[in-house]
């Protein structure tokens, strides 16, 4: 499959121009790295790609279609920097898991999430525990891309290299395409097939 | 020259002990830990940074620095600040002035108050509060602006020229980096170091062992709430250096030395009995299960261990 951005412009209400007939193509399988500084519309860019927002022209056509024309599950994923912000406080985790669909048991364990996190509510587990659940949640079967926005920044040396490396094994062997955005390159050099800046 | 040397440290944090109890099911009481036997000195001019991931007790360790923990946390050892024990009346006596915090984000701002007013506090002084402003770079415009309307880097400065306005002897801070780009985070580490050479102790609270690694003295690695290793930041310059095996791993996991995973998950809640990270630990036998493994000087640092980096030696 092919996910491409065709002219995208974005205009805050504020008047702030972030993105100017931006074009970028990925096809399944590959991992393309974004890197800019701060304010340049990457955060904007994932939601866009991920129909979260409307750019005020330009398209995003997943496979020469239109990505709002996909209906139900929708088949490019965003997985946002701050994992407790995108779950529900009120659930336990173990229904946020479910919250896409039954997981995948495989997918569960190779996460390590635990059994016992299962029962507890996001107040009290730790970031990166609640991202492995957002990962987990984001890779339904029906899942085709990928896009992760700064996944990793609130994450230590050893959580961030474990979580990627699942994310690249996975996502390899089911063919999905990865966007990754990073504020750090040698990250982005290790992860991605290859790398843009904005 | 003579009583210089003698001077106590700043401060000294000795077997500190944090945990928390909450209701189960029904009125089943379970304690949960947060900080372990955590002890480490800080002297004048010194910044030593504090590196765990998250939920391994750093956010605490500053809170009870602060004097402002939660009423249902259970405190244990002992903090002195100047050989006097810190406790929540003295704590309360000199935050906001000698002892400052320097908060993680944004939220910790009034969203309904311009930056200028902030930064002046209840009792301060206008004049001074724009000089402080304006030694990070921000001038006078900034003052009318709401916190909604600041840039990350932006507000991380405000938040640091709140804290050091008044000239503190301690400053503690708590997660300044993320979401900022390598430049941003550099200038906002530098602040820290300039802080620190200016003669105040500063603690830098962090997950990213890189960025503090840029301008700490001594780094301490905490671990599901207990410190496993102090060491020089000289010795993060090879992984052999390190004598704590998750220190080493927190090494290798970085994206500029091979990457490398470390397999499992730091305990939550509950702990397993011996070293806490024993679970995963390649180098773990039969004794690192059972009993408690005590934190010791050796070599240039501490660790707690009982096959550190080295052990034939």
């Amino acid at each position: 499959m092919t996910l491409e951005a065709k002219n995208l412009c974005f205009t805050y209400p504020c008047g702030r121009s972030v993105l100017q007939n931006l074009s970028l193509r990925v096809e399944g399988g590959e991992r393309v790295g974004i890197f800019a500084p701060s304010g340049r519309g990457k955060t904007t860019l994932c939601k866009l790609l991920a129909g979260y927002e409307k750019p005020q022209s330009g398209q995003v056509l997943l496979d020469g279609k239109s990505l709002a024309s996909y209906r139900g599950y929708c088949p490019v994923q965003l997985i946002w920097q701050h994992p407790e912000q995108v779950v529900d406080p009120r659930l336990t985790l173990g229904k946020t898991l479910r919250e896409a669909g039954e997981p995948e048991e495989r997918l569960v364990q190779a996460l390590g999430i635990q059994p016992e996190w299962l029962s507890r509510y996001p107040a009290e587990l730790s970031g990166g525990e609640l991202q492995r659940f957002c990962i987990a949640r984001a890779l339904g079967p029906a899942t085709r891309f990928v896009l992760a926005d700064e996944l990793s920044a609130m994450l230590d040396l050893a959580t961030q290299a474990q979580l990627w490396s699942f994310l690249v094994e996975e996502t390899t062997r089911r063919g999905i395409g990865l966007v990754a955005v990073s504020h750090s390159a040698p990250l982005l050099d290790r992860v991605c097939t290859r790398r843009i800046e904005l | 020259m003579e009583e210089n040397r003698q001077k106590a440290p700043l401060l000294q944090v000795q077997g500190l002990t944090v945990s928390f109890s909450r209701y189960a099911k029904g009125f089943r009481r379970v304690t949960l830990p947060g900080v372990r036997d955590l002890s480490f000195s800080l002297d004048e001019g010194e910044l030593v940074a504090v590196v765990g991931a998250s939920g391994s007790g750093k956010s605490l360790l500053a809170h009870r620095l602060l004097g402002i923990l939660p009423h249902n946390a259970q405190v244990g050892g002992q903090v002195l600040y100047r050989d006097q024990p810190l406790d929540d009346r003295l704590a309360g006596k000199l935050r906001g002035h000698e002892i400052v915090l320097v908060p993680q984000n944004v939220s910790y701002l009034d969203p309904l108050m311009q930056v200028g007013e902030q930064v002046k506090g209840e009792k301060g002084d206008a004049q001074k509060a724009s000089a402080a402003l304006r030694r990070y770079g921000l001038g006078s415009e900034v003052e009318k602006m709401y916190p909604f309307q600041l840039s990350g880097g932006m507000a991380r400065r405000v938040l640091i020229a709140t804290a050091v306005q008044h000239t503190p002897k301690l400053v503690v801070a708590d997660e300044p980096t993320p979401g900022l780009h390598p430049e941003a985070a550099r200038r906002v580490l530098g602040h820290f170091k300039e802080l620190a050479q200016a003669g105040a102790g500063v603690l830098l609270i962090t997950h990213d062992l890189e960025a503090a690694l840029e301008v700490a003295d001594r780094v301490i690695v905490l671990y599901a709430g207990a410190a496993v290793e102090e060491a020089p930041a000289a010795s993060f310059a090879a992984k052999e250096l390190l004598q704590h095996p998750y220190t080493q791993a927190l090494w290798q996991a970085s994206p500029n030395h091979g990457f490398v995973p470390l397999p499992g998950t730091q305990p939550v809640g509950q702990l397993p009995a011996g070293c806490a990270f024993a679970p995963r630990c390649p180098k773990a036998g039969p004794e690192c299960h059972e009993g408690a493994v005590a934190y010791e000087k050796r070599g240039a640092g501490y660790v707690r261990c009982l096959h550190p980096e080295g052990e034939q030696l």
